[in-house]
């Protein structure tokens, strides 16, 4: 019979960091592991924290080791989707436009930035 | 006789209007020298996000002692300059609640750490954070959730980055102009820093400035470790921010500024970085849908 080992996030109710899934996952599982992923009471996850998650998860399946997610509400599974559906998609060039600009002299400036 | 030298601020603009203060901290940062023994802040009745956490930085960081004067009630609620440091009792969670009913919240210092233990300590700290902002403003659920977005890429950003031990955050909602700001900076090595001590397979040689850091930044050219093009999150914030809340995006690292999607040569060179959002919450619209932002 495989060992369930189960990850939850009891205490928080949103994931935020990168860095809170991976200390989460930072222990060790045998390949004949089953991970439940649960994520009672967390009503938010970032794009960054459900990119690191799959990724996490992703890892563990290329050693044997097979996850579910449990407890999931409807917003965490929509950036799941989000995610999965975004990995290796070009990405929109109108959301990285810089508009450098230069200007004469300092007065000219301050009033640049005096409209804010 | 004193022979101190002592700094005292100029408030003489409007510090609600974004401009002003940044014009502050410009003339702030360019009248400071290593010589400067103390700052009174004696004319600095009120101070909103951004100036708080400068001054708050300005102070707790420098390398040599820098001595204060002439707080205000204000700045002594705000717990200027030091900041609420949580530790591992629940104490901070009492002193955050007791903000509920103010238009405000203390200056957070957040731990960069990565251990198990601060990592969730921070996610709990900004989570509780936001409940109160939440309560305060009484923002719907798609606002919260945006802004919650917001708040986990920006703060990423400085644990994955900055390679400083803290971080700053700071809140000011203000009642009658219907708007709040929230403000978030480290005094770290900044965007080109982590061009510069990337050690990966990417060339990022070419990334010579401020500006360029700022530009490749949002152009997606991340140092993650991870294979995607995805950048800094700072182009998505950007346009969550801008197009589906109709706030401003303000990010300062270095001497590059930008302002939502313009930037300039700030002229005065801040060590790490200083996001600050601005977001009206006079009217809600129940159709925006953040996610139609996400990448």
């Amino acid at each position: 019979m495989n060992n369930v080992a189960t990850i939850s996030f009891q205490w928080l109710d949103s994931l935020k960091g990168r860095n809170t899934i991976k200390s989460a996952f930072n222990q060790p599982f045998s390949s004949e592991d089953r991970l439940l992923v649960d994520f009672a009471g967390v009503k938010f996850i970032s794009r960054a924290a459900a990119h690191e998650l799959l990724s996490q998860v992703d890892k563990l399946a290329k050693k044997g080791v097979e996850s579910s997610f449990i407890n999931l509400n409807e917003e965490l599974d929509k950036m799941f989707d989000l995610v999965e559906n975004s990995i290796g998609k070009e990405k929109q060039a109108s959301f990285r436009f810089v508009k450098w600009l230069e200007f004469e002299n300092e007065s000219k400036y301050q009033k640049y930035l005096l409209q804010f | 006789m004193s022979n101190h030298k002592i700094y005292v601020p100029n408030t003489n603009w409007d510090l609600i209007k974004i401009g002003p203060q940044l014009l502050h901290l410009q003339k702030s940062i360019k009248a400071w020298s290593p010589d400067i023994e103390k700052i009174n802040f004696k004319g600095l009745k009120f101070s909103p996000p951004l100036l708080a956490v400068y001054y708050a930085s300005l102070i707790q960081e420098s390398t040599i002692k820098i001595n204060f004067e002439g707080l205000s009630g204000y700045l002594e609620t705000l717990k200027f300059p030091y900041g609420l440091l949580p530790d591992d009792t629940n104490n901070w969670k009492n002193t955050l609640n007791a903000f509920s009913s103010k238009t405000y919240l203390p200056i957070i210092k957040f731990s960069n750490k990565t251990t198990k233990e601060e990592t969730i300590l921070r996610e709990m700290l900004l989570s509780h954070a936001l409940k109160i902002i939440g309560s305060i403003t009484q923002i719907p659920s798609n606002y919260y959730s945006a802004i919650n977005y917001l708040l986990s890429e920006l703060t990423d950003n400085i644990v994955e980055h900055s390679r400083h031990d803290f971080g700053y955050f700071s809140f000011q909602y203000y009642r009658e102009n219907g708007l709040m700001d929230i403000c978030i900076a480290d005094k770290g090595i900044g965007l080109l820093g982590s061009y510069q001590k990337y050690e990966g397979e990417r060339d990022f040689s070419q990334i010579s400035n401020h500006l360029l850091a700022v530009d490749s930044a949002i152009k997606g050219n991340s140092t993650k470790p991870i294979p995607e093009k995805r950048g800094y999150g700072i182009a998505t914030s950007r346009r969550m921010l801008i197009e589906g809340l109709g706030g401003h995006f303000v990010y300062l690292t270095g001497n590059a500024l930008l302002i939502n999607e313009e930037m300039s040569n700030f002229g005065e060179y801040f060590q790490g970085t200083i996001a600050l959002i601005r977001i009206p919450v006079k009217s809600f619209s129940k159709d925006f849908n953040w996610y139609k932002f996400v990448e």
